[in-house]
């Protein structure tokens, strides 16, 4: 059961909140979220963190923003899907942090801090340490 | 659905008069499990409405800044301009433009300190 | 020694914020041309930074998170990203004035022109980055910085006028040749050059580097007291070097060499060398400071994880920052700018930064959820809000006066 620290989160608080691994390895931002609306007409409800450039991107708005979502795009492997991690994933919530579960494996979040590794930093001469 | 479909939107009450963007959502726990998982969900139960979020945002909407003197006299008093209005008063919810029903209920946007 | 050592990051802090060559510049010619009468503007400037300096402190012992962290939480990704970007840009210039800095320091003792060495200090002061840990940049730097107390020392060998120094301090006023435009226009640029953003950025990223917590809280603290005020002093004392020796004689300083004039004449070769030390390692700690600052500030706006004791490998896109930052300052002293010149923009553009990364640092502050009872007393409170109206004066008024004044000529 996630453990949600405060009784009434807002989504402004839940936005641009800090994610870690439960490991404490830093993951990201929320840089948004997803809602689905039950079938039966209710209120949306929370279903995911999103991350990513193609989810940055809107909320930066205007020019920049629509530069940022086509760059994710572009680089996003599958599509113009941000990296999505599912509200199951998460262990706790709270104003400062949300961390995740030991289980969790959120996929693509790595994939900038690799790409960085692979080509930039493991070419410099003591990078690999 | 996300946030930004929501967040900045323009809402109207049921005479169709601009009552300011909608610049934060509350969510309740206790929502049926969606299919994604098995324990209750977190959905939202309400918007809040009014004409700017930044002094929310800050932090002086709630009760736990301490401070400084001047700076929580100007946000509180902006962050008291905005409303709370419940999902389930809601008459219309289209893409960035939301209609509240007549006579929906509008509470206080700021926790008392 | 170990004590100086608890003390390293203020310290190292302070010498890279204080006396970098926008301050040594600047002390040295307010000094030659208004001899003490802008005493006051390093006064405001130490106790403003001391005081956002502790709060930066407090939330990185006591939350665990430097400044730059909640910045785009608490401002919005907007505002959060205009402050990355001004940030990142007065890094970028100061670094690229601090390797200029460096080379007229090289210029001064060997003659080569400071263009050809540019590219060493470069490889240099990327090489210590890379492979030193953090503490031992902080240290080392730190402790050699601590030479630049020659000025002080030379103040007492010079034969120095004391009555009339004090009063020009307690009593300031403009000398008949200058505007007093001009007169305020320095006094902003020394303010603004001691609230450099880079040193909350540095300064509370480094306290958790250093692994504070709730108990290092009295560490911070010595750091905060004991580093500030002695950077604030030695500014002090270079511009009362320069007001003893070259006020008298009508000297304008207009090249780091002249700011070491005063130190050369009271003590020689050997004053002089420790001067040229003192330059160096304040300078160093100064491009240090802004590269790394580039690097935390980027990381902690996108998550990334951050942090010079994680090996390369574990925090690539900070690593990488750093390098981006360290070849483009590079690139810009090797346009053949004046070095002093890029050093004035940034001391402007760093003046009028300062509200935008002090606001989210008293707001956070004040904010229970982070420090819990650690939040703002009165006291801080009250110091925390004048020094933002300061700031905010000062961000106004910056750029009218430089272009008033073009540049304090």
């Amino acid at each position: 059961m996630a453990e949600w620290e405060w009784e009434a989160a807002t989504v402004d608080q839940l936005l641009d909140v800090q994610i870690y691994a439960a490991d404490g390895e830093p993951l990201g931002k929320v840089d948004d979220l997803e809602f689905t609306t039950p079938s039966d007409g209710g209120a949306p409800v929370l279903t995911a963190i999103l991350c990513g450039p193609s989810a940055f991107g809107p909320r930066l708005g205007g020019l920049v923003g629509l530069t940022v979502w086509a760059i994710g795009r572009r680089l996003s492997p599958t599509g113009s899907d941000p990296v999505r991690v599912p509200m199951t994933q998460v262990d706790r919530v709270n104003r400062r942090e949300i961390r995740l579960r030991e289980s969790a494996r959120p996929l693509g979040t790595h994939r900038f801090a690799d790409w960085t590794r692979e080509h930039i930093v493991c070419q410099i001469p003591g990078g690999s340490r | 659905m996300r946030t930004l479909d929501l967040l900045g939107a323009d809402a109207y009450d049921a005479d169709g008069q601009h009552v300011g963007t909608v610049h934060d959502l509350r969510l309740e726990s206790g929502a049926r499990p969606t299919r994604d998982s098995g324990e209750p969900a977190y959905a939202m139960g309400s918007l809040v409405i009014g004409p700017a979020g930044f002094a929310h945002r800050l932090g002086y909407g709630r009760a736990q800044m301490a401070g400084p003197w001047p700076l929580t006299l100007i946000f509180r008093r902006m962050a008291a301009r905005s409303f709370v209005v419940a999902w389930a008063d809601l008459e219309r919810v289209e893409h960035r433009k939301v209609t509240l029903r007549s006579g929906a209920d509008r509470r206080p946007a700021v926790e008392e300190s | 020694m170990k004590r100086i050592f608890a003390v390293a990051l203020g310290l190292v802090t302070a010498i890279g914020g204080f006396v970098d060559i926008g301050n040594l510049v600047t002390s040295g010619v307010t000094g030659a041309r208004f001899s003490m009468s802008l005493t006051w503007a390093i006064v405001v400037g130490t106790i403003g930074m001391t005081v956002y300096a502790e709060m930066a402190g407090r939330v990185a012992a006591v939350a665990g998170r430097p400044v730059f962290h909640v910045v785009r939480e608490r401002l919005g990704v907007r505002f959060g990203l205009f402050n990355l970007l001004a940030c990142c840009l007065l890094n970028l210039l100061t670094l690229a004035a601090e390797i200029g800095g460096i080379g007229m320091a090289l210029e001064l003792v060997s003659d080569v022109s400071y263009l050809l060495w540019v590219p060493l200090i470069a490889l240099a002061l990327w090489g210590a980055l890379w492979r030193l840990p953090f503490k031992v940049i902080e240290n080392l730097f730190g402790v050699i910085g601590l030479s630049l107390l020659v000025f002080i020392v030379a103040l007492f060998w010079l034969p120095v006028d004391w009555g009339s120094l004090t009063s020009s301090a307690l009593h300031p006023s403009v000398p008949p040749t200058e505007a007093y435009t001009t007169y305020f226009f320095y006094a902003v640029s020394l303010i603004g050059a001691c609230l450099v953003p880079y040193q909350i950025i540095f300064f509370s990223s480094g306290g958790v580097e250093e692994g504070w917590t709730r108990s290092s809280m009295f560490q911070m603290r010595l750091n905060t007291i004991v580093g500030f005020p002695l950077g604030g002093v030695l500014s002090i004392a270079i511009m009362a070097t320069s007001a003893v020796v070259l006020q008298p004689l009508g000297t304008d300083v207009g090249h780091l060499s002249q700011v070491g004039l005063p130190v050369a004449l009271a003590l020689g070769k050997v004053g002089l060398a420790f001067a040229i030390v003192g330059f160096f390692a304040a300078t160093f700690a100064a491009g240090a400071e802004a590269t790394l600052s580039t690097g935390y500030a980027v990381s902690q706006y996108f998550g990334w994880a951050w942090g010079k004791w994680l090996r390369p490998s574990s925090a690539p896109q900070f690593h990488v920052i750093c390098l981006i930052t360290m070849i483009l300052g590079t690139m810009l002293v090797l346009t053949t700018i004046d070095p002093i010149t890029i050093t004035l923009v940034a001391v402007v553009l760093g003046a009028a930064a300062i509200p935008l990364t002090f606001l989210p640092v008293l707001v956070i502050a004040n904010d229970r959820d982070y420090l819990g009872d650690q939040v703002n007393g009165r006291f801080a409170n009250v110091m925390g809000v004048v020094f933002l109206a300061v700031t905010v004066v000062v961000s106004v008024v910056t750029l009218p006066l430089l272009f008033w004044t073009r540049g304090g000529a």
